[in-house]
């Protein structure tokens, strides 16, 4: 079944296939901390909405939505960047050398979960995704 | 009665050139003939001027010191260019001598074969230009060039030498003959007071001081201060790629240039002393997030040249000095008191490089056939030891071997970077053997790089200087092909090579040549290839399919293509 990116049902599962991923679980182990997304709102594409997700990682144990809770990392970008990085046409790392993704966080700790990392995006882009707007043409999965 | 090929060969000789690489013609006869005469002064034949200016390049860089090149009039003199442009572009110092039609028919020039307007062709890529019109002047011109080429950011100087002043016969004149040492400005470049007591007060403050080498610190002969002040300090080290060796790759607070425990490091200290590096491009031009954000990380920049200082990040202290005086007085300024231990933001850099490390082991102890890149860079550098002077000339094939080659030593670590010029690497090999015989010198070559100036190797074996060099056979300008994958779907244009015998070729030229093609075959044809005791090419078939595909491809390609759209 396909979801709406960022959608609590979307958070839902993210964390039950990240928390079950045996490759991401063995990748982060150590990581233990919080990230939180922060994805801003693109209204000339038809996305008006301003989400903002976090979780615990790599447990996935705890999931919030909407919410500017403080956490470990946070990573900032319009919309678009992050459907680039689902889809797979933006890695994230040069997402983030190329200064399209913010982060506040310890650099040495994300350099040194970079295959972690790589490891996620792979299990989110598991995930039958819908996206808003004219990112739509962009869905993928069924 | 002497020449002015006579005495430009003693001015030379006083300011310590012993070669001058290079191709005769007819206008400098007379000055290959005095070289030719001279003790103490060698002239080495090359069999491209190309080659010529790599080789001054190269000496100046693995001893410190300055040679020459030389090229005739007209083609000799452009032949010259790609290597001056790139010792340019390094901050190598070198005097090029260029032959020039009589000062009568010269500048301008009205019909003389070969005739050049050789001062405009040098003069963007050279720190001095200017033409000897009278042979009076030499030993004053030898000596402007040489202080302006060893003077602050050092660099290439250029004199055009008219053949009838070359020619002409004059009475030596003992006072034209000053010492070098009465001629150049005195001093030791140190700081200022007031920059000394604010550079000591941040780093005193640090609480996780990064030291940065550039290049800068290899021409100025600081890496013992360097060293010794990063221990004082307990603080991170990283080099610019163009630097590896300012610090031993392996010291427990260097970093692997452009590795991510280095990027870390850049990112994440508070405090930065940036000595001899202009942060550019491969420096990711000291931007966040691969380095601090600017109004929160203190940089501290000495650089021997005012324009570099501030150039590409702005700085909390800026200084222009000369890195081993100026690092000198930091480390008495921080007097006697015990060193720090090195902080603990260091074994969190060494964790991140630490697992990007790991990931290249699979591929570095591959067996698989076509021999994977990786293997063969990992192979190579373990075959020889520390000391070896390590010199890198290819594509992808560099980055691969980027990942696993370590450099201990400071000047052993020879490539064209801020240039990036194909074809450097065997004249700099052979310029780094003859002067360094007792060392072991080695190439890490991409197969469209060595077919730039394979006819070195001539040079190598009539000189008798045995280095070994590896060849990465992906039949194909690897590098352009694989971006070629990522820009323009997979369309490839101008990059497929016809399946060439670089061992064949070598062997027609006298050296040792073997083509490899198995991995465990490495190791024993490098023995063989270092027993033979003469220049030697290993002709190493690689997988092309994973020469294309070097991690670090598409971070460069960002950074080459940066505002290119995609
Ligand atoms: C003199 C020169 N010409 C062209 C280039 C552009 N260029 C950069 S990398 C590259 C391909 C290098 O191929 P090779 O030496 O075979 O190494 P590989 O990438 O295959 O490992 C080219 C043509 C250059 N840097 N220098």
């Amino acid at each position: 079944m396909s979801h709406r990116f960022l959608s609590r049902e979307y958070l839902d599962e993210a964390a039950r296939r990240i928390g079950s991923d045996a490759d991401y679980q063995e990748a982060a182990r150590g990581f233990d901390d919080t990230v939180c997304f922060v994805v801003e709102p693109e209204p000339d594409r038809g996305v008006t909405e301003r989400y903002v997700a976090g979780m615990d990682l790599p447990a996935a144990s705890e999931v919030w939505v909407g919410e500017d809770r403080p956490a470990g990392f946070t990573f900032t970008a319009p919309y678009g960047v992050f459907v680039d990085m689902m889809t797979g046409a933006l890695d994230p790392v040069r997402a983030m050398t190329q200064r399209k993704l913010k982060v506040a966080g310890s650099m040495p700790k994300l350099l040194r979960y970079v295959k972690g990392t790589q490891s996620l995006m792979r299990v989110l882009q598991g995930i039958p995704t819908q996206f808003d707007g004219t990112y739509s043409s962009r869905d993928f999965g069924s | 009665m002497v020449t002015g090929a006579d005495l430009l060969v003693e001015c030379l000789a006083r300011e310590d050139v012993r070669h001058v690489f290079g191709i005769p013609g007819a206008q400098p006869l007379g000055l290959v003939d005095s070289i030719g005469r001279a003790p103490g002064i060698d002239f080495v034949m090359t069999r491209h001027e190309q080659a010529a200016s790599h080789m001054a390049d190269a000496w100046a860089r693995v001893t410190g010191g300055i040679s020459a090149c030389l090229g005739t009039v007209g083609p000799g003199a452009t032949d010259l260019v790609p290597g001056v442009a790139t010792a340019w572009c390094d901050s190598s110092p070198m005097l090029v001598l260029t032959a020039q039609t009589q000062s009568f028919r010269a500048y301008p020039h009205h019909g003389s074969q070969q005739e050049l307007d050789q001062l405009r062709l040098f003069s963007p890529i050279t720190k001095f230009s200017a033409c000897v019109y009278h042979v009076s002047r030499i030993p004053e011109m030898v000596r402007a060039a040489v202080r302006a080429a060893l003077s602050g950011r050092q660099g290439p100087a250029h004199l055009d030498l008219p053949a009838d002043v070359l020619f002409a016969n004059v009475e030596p004149d003992a006072a034209w003959m000053w010492e070098p040492r009465e001629t150049r400005a005195g001093g030791s470049g140190g700081l200022a007071r007031s920059d000394l007591e604010e550079i000591v007060r941040l780093l005193e403050g640090a609480r996780r001081p990064l030291v940065y080498l550039g290049k800068g610190v290899l021409r100025a002969g600081a890496w013992e201060e360097a060293r010794a002040l990063a221990e004082r300090l307990g603080a991170a080290v990283a080099t610019s790629v163009g630097a590896k060796g300012a610090i031993p790759e392996d010291h427990p607070q260097a970093l692997i240039a452009m590795g991510y425990g280095a990027m870390a490091a850049q990112a994440d200290s508070d405090v930065v002393l940036a000595v001899g590096t202009r942060f550019g491009e491969l420096s990711f031009w000291g931007r966040p997030p691969l380095w601090g954000e600017w109004d929160v990380q203190k940089v501290i920049q000495i650089d021997a040249d005012p324009q570099i200082v501030g150039m590409n990040r702005p700085v909390a202290v800026g200084a222009v000095a000369d890195a081993r005086a100026a690092l000198s007085e930091i480390l008495a300024a921080l007097g006697g008191a015990p060193a720090r231990a090195p902080h603990p933001g260091i074994a969190e850099y060494r964790a991140a490089q630490e697992s990007w490390l790991a990931g290249f082991e699979s591929d570095s102890t591959s067996d698989r056939t076509p021999i994977h890149p990786l293997r063969l860079a990992r192979e190579v550098r373990e075959f020889f030891p520390r000391e070896a002077i390590v010199v890198v000339d290819g594509g992808n094939c560099c980055v691969w071997s980027s990942y696993v080659t370590r450099v201990y030593d400071p000047r052993s670590f020879l490539w064209a970077g801020n240039m990036g010029h194909l074809g450097a690497g065997l004249p700099f090999a052979v310029a780094a053997k003859l002067a360094h015989p007792e060392r072991p010198v080695f190439v890490l070559h991409g197969d469209g790089s060595f077919m730039f100036l394979p006819q070195e190797l001539e040079t190598a074996r009539r000189l008798g200087l045995p280095i070994v060099d590896v060849i990465f056979n992906d039949r194909a300008f690897g590098m352009i092909k694989g971006a070629q994958d990522m820009a323009c779907g997979s369309r490839h244009v101008g990059v497929d090579f016809f399946d060439t015998r670089y061992d064949e070729l070598a062997r027609a030229m006298g050296c040792h040549g073997e083509r490899v093609t198995e991995p465990d075959e490495i190791g024993p044809a490098l023995k063989r290839a270092v027993d033979a005791g003469v220049p030697a090419v290993l002709d190493v078939i690689v997988d092309q399919e994973a020469n294309l595909a070097a991690p670090d491809l598409a971070t460069l390609a960002d950074l080459w293509l940066e505002g290119c759209g995609g």
